[in-house]
């Protein structure tokens, strides 16, 4: 006799004719070579273990605040009282995915000047990246920081392969930044190859699945559970999604492509299922690794808070890669910088869940160190101009409480839909 | 007698190059030791031999070291013919030494330039001794005495 987590389980696992109605289990290989299957056997999605979405399993919600800047990504070489500081922040959305590569630029600009010794300001993972390039160019490298990178906004990011999230607006970059973010791009993917396959899985891809009530195409209804978006209160750009400059067409040789679960294989109670693979990042593994690499290398750390930009050249290092993320906002004056409000809420980890889905504005990404779940109604305009870095629990909890309605869908869940 | 002339004659000669040739090691590439004009010949050259590999931006590829940034460290305190070899003999990969002089120089004009080096009135030359009378100098950190406002070098 089947029990209930037995049932749920393969029901999961089983896709096609699942959903509301609910049938027994059938064996994954029948539903594969069943007449009329649209899915190549090998790509039927897996068994897939469900999330154990709940309000009380929520055992962390963790904000940051994006640096984004509008113009891009500030690379520029700027020379303050003897000392040469190559700078290397604003990067929104997308400073996971293109460290490596915005690193390798800064590191080059700053290599032009043959230092023996560099300084790098920051440990987020974008001044981590470029000590450790640093060090692979030749150079000395002290990391003078306020914080290490566990106690840093990278940690409280997102942490998957968006190379063009909030990179920059499209009216605001330069010409030419759509090469510079290509090289970048193509970059820090070949970097982020050495760093698969290891233990603890540094980096990682896994299936994203994507849910939707309503066709591609087909705008999903309001959802009155969703505010509208307030009206701008900023000066400026930029007032819509499509405001946000776009570039992920120059690296679609890279990824893998989505595909649309047709009704036979879909595991999900939901009409559209369209599944794609993505690169992310462990923050707890991946960081250690980094933070390893960079003292086996050699370097060396000092706690430090910056006041004024004059304080660059105090440093012993008369190169200085300026990496401060959103306090560049405050310590340069930089005017392009502005403050993309983001939270993530943690559930409990769950290794047996090796996927994500999004469905209802609802993200979830399954890591080694918890199941993140993050809201995502107004896309790209979701925390934009919020400076505000408290945490909002009841807004986790209700993203939590999409996922646990989904799931509990499924024949042989509690039907408290 | 013959041989005592011959000897004083040749060793004349030599402290006179020497002399030259340390008048002219005061040269650097941060003095402009190219032209406009031959570096644009050297783009082209560079775009169909170099490109595939050291790429559009010469940033280079996982085999293929940058030719910007840490290239500058790299050859820093050399001098200009020491890197004008290392070109002629290794480069291209697919056939070493196969590219005349006077291109590997205007490709090498291309490189100053792209590495933010500036033209002068005259341009690089293929002869060694000419050559060896340039120093490969890497920007002045806090960007030099005198120009430390204008930001010289990469930007």
């Amino acid at each position: 006799m089947l029990d209930r987590r037995h049932l749920l389980r393969n029901s999961l696992a089983m896709g096609g004719m699942m959903g509301l109605a609910g049938c027994a289990a059938t064996p994954r290989r029948e539903a594969a070579a069943a007449p009329g299957a649209t899915m190549a056997v090998e790509d039927i999605p897996p068994r897939l273990s469900p999330i154990r979405a709940h309000p009380d399993r929520l055992f962390d919600v963790t904000v940051c605040i994006r640096p984004f800047r509008t113009k891009g990504p500030n690379l520029d070489v700027e020379h303050i009282g003897g000392a040469t500081v190559i700078h290397n922040y604003g990067h929104g959305g997308s400073g996971w995915s293109l460290s490596w590569g915005s690193a390798n630029i800064a590191v080059q600009k700053a290599m032009s000047f043959n230092p023996k010794e560099i300084a790098v300001v920051g440990c987020g993972v974008i001044g981590l990246t470029s000590a450790i390039i640093a060090q692979r160019a030749g150079a000395k490298v002290t990391i003078y920081t306020r914080e290490l990178l566990d106690r840093t906004r990278s940690v409280r990011a997102n942490g998957s392969w968006t190379p063009d999230s909030r990179i920059a607006l499209a009216a605001e970059a330069p010409q030419n930044f759509g090469a510079l973010w290509e090289q970048m791009a193509r970059y820090s993917w070949k970097m982020y190859r050495s760093y698969l396959g290891l233990a603890g899985d540094p980096v990682a891809f896994s299936d994203h699945y994507s849910l939707s009530d309503t066709p591609p195409g087909v705008p999903r209804p309001v959802d009155p559970d969703v505010a509208p978006l307030p009206r701008p209160t900023w000066t400026g750009l930029p007032a819509q999604n499509s405001d946000f400059a776009r570039y992920e067409d120059r690296i679609s040789d890279l990824t893998s492509k989505s595909q649309v679960l047709t009704d036979d294989v879909n595991p999900f109670p939901v009409k559209h299922v369209s599944r794609a693979t993505r690169m992310f990042f462990n923050f707890g593994e991946y960081g250690h690794l980094l933070m390893s690499q960079f003292f086996a290398a050699g370097g060396k750390i000092e706690i430090r808070e910056f006041h004024y930009p004059a304080e660059m050249a105090q440093l012993k290092e008369k190169v200085v890669i300026n990496c401060p993320g959103y306090a560049a906002r405050h310590l340069w004056k930089d005017p392009a910088m502005v403050p993309v409000r983001g939270q993530v809420g943690w559930l409990i980890p769950q290794p047996e869940v090796k996927y994500g889905l999004s469905y209802r504005s609802v993200q979830t990404l399954s890591k080694t160190d918890g199941i993140m779940v993050i809201a995502l109604e107004h896309g790209d305009m979701k925390g934009y101009n919020d400076a505000n870095e408290s945490v909002r629990r009841a807004e986790s909890e209700q993203a939590v409480r999409v996922i646990e309605e989904l799931y509990s869908r499924f024949p042989g869940g509690s039907g408290k839909a | 007698m013959n041989r005592q002339i011959i000897l004083a004659a040749a060793l004349a000669a030599m402290s006179f190059g020497a002399i030259q040739a340390q008048a002219q090691t005061q040269r650097s590439i941060l003095d402009g030791v190219y032209t406009d004009a031959q570096a644009a010949r050297g783009a082209q050259q560079y775009a169909t031999r170099c490109l595939v590999c050291h790429g559009a931006a010469l940033e280079g590829n996982t085999l293929a070291p940058p030719l910007t940034g840490r290239f500058i460290a790299d050859w820093a305190g050399m001098n200009l013919d020491d890197l004008f070899d290392n070109i002629a003999l290794t480069m291209p990969l697919y056939r070493p030494g196969s590219v005349e002089r006077n291109v590997n120089a205007d490709i090498l004009a291309y490189i100053l330039k792209v590495n933010a080096y500036p033209a002068g009135p005259r341009e690089l030359s293929a002869e060694p001794e000419a050559l060896k009378a340039i120093r490969f100098d890497a920007w002045p950190i806090g960007g030099g005495a005198s120009d430390a406002s204008s930001g010289a070098g990469p930007r």
